[in-house]
């Protein structure tokens, strides 16, 4: 094995650093999604601005966020209501409502 | 003939008839480790330092609640709780209950977002803000 670099992956967080500067898809608590630029201003020649930390905590850019609400007919079974919020350049996320990370979904 | 002897900590170590090989790998191992502790410890205090540059903008903090309040960032601490001066909430028909606040002091574990200034941040800070982490980490 060689030297260990960077660019290795060596624990979960490690995934999410693969991600700086693209875009991501976050599940959020409360049925919320995100799609936004893991965003990171600058980066130094040997040291990162890392736009999360090891709570989760990050912020995005360009984010929109879908809340997903979920309506029941009394005569039909299911209505799903979505519900779009497009939030303006930079969001810091709290990291305790995040519940996953993740390369954006190929759907819409 | 080398061996090589991989240690519960990690270390690789490459046993070689050369003991200054085994001698550079170990620095070059310890080295690699502390700048991952490093990494890893800059993302305690990042983004309370990040939110320390940001005081006196102006920003609208949603909390898990829903209310959203817009204010001016007054101060932060280490638990990322934020006090607001001059604040409104962003739907008051919505929340009338708060509608003579004009400061308060919200606890971090409550926040869900901070939606920074719509203007963008200020990416000189932000440098100034990473170098002064890279220097003190």
């Amino acid at each position: 094995m060689s030297v260990e670099e960077d660019a290795t992956v060596r624990e979960p967080l490690d995934l999410i650093r693969l991600s700086i500067e693209e875009r991501i898809y976050v599940k959020l608590r409360s049925d919320r999604e995100l799609r936004g630029k893991l965003h990171i201003p600058c980066s130094l020649s040997s040291f990162f601005w890392q736009a999360f930390d090891q709570h989760l905590n990050m912020i995005l850019g360009d984010v929109e966020e879908v809340i997903t609400t979920v309506e029941i007919d009394d005569e039909t079974y299911e209505e799903i209501v979505r519900k779009l919020k497009r939030k303006v350049l930079f969001l810091f996320v709290r990291g305790d409502g995040v519940i996953l990370v993740s390369p954006p979904l190929r759907t819409t | 003939l080398g061996y090589e002897l991989k240690l519960l900590s990690g270390k690789v170590f490459s046993l070689q008839p050369s003991l200054l090989n085994l001698r550079a790998e170990e620095g070059r191992n310890q080295s690699a480790e502390k700048e991952r502790e490093r990494e890893r410890n800059n993302g305690k205090v990042l983004f309370f330092s990040y939110f320390k540059d940001l005081v006196g903008q102006e920003v609208t903090v949603e909390l898990k609640n829903d209310l959203a309040i817009r204010g001016t960032l007054h101060s932060v601490d280490q638990y990322l709780n934020i006090k607001l001066e001059n604040t409104r909430v962003v739907d008051q028909d919505k929340y009338p209950h708060m509608l003579s606040v004009r400061n308060c002091f919200i606890r971090g574990s409550v926040v869900r977002y901070v939606q920074l200034p719509p203007d963008g941040v200020d990416v000189d800070l932000l440098h100034d803000a990473a170098r002064r982490e890279a220097r003190g980490g």
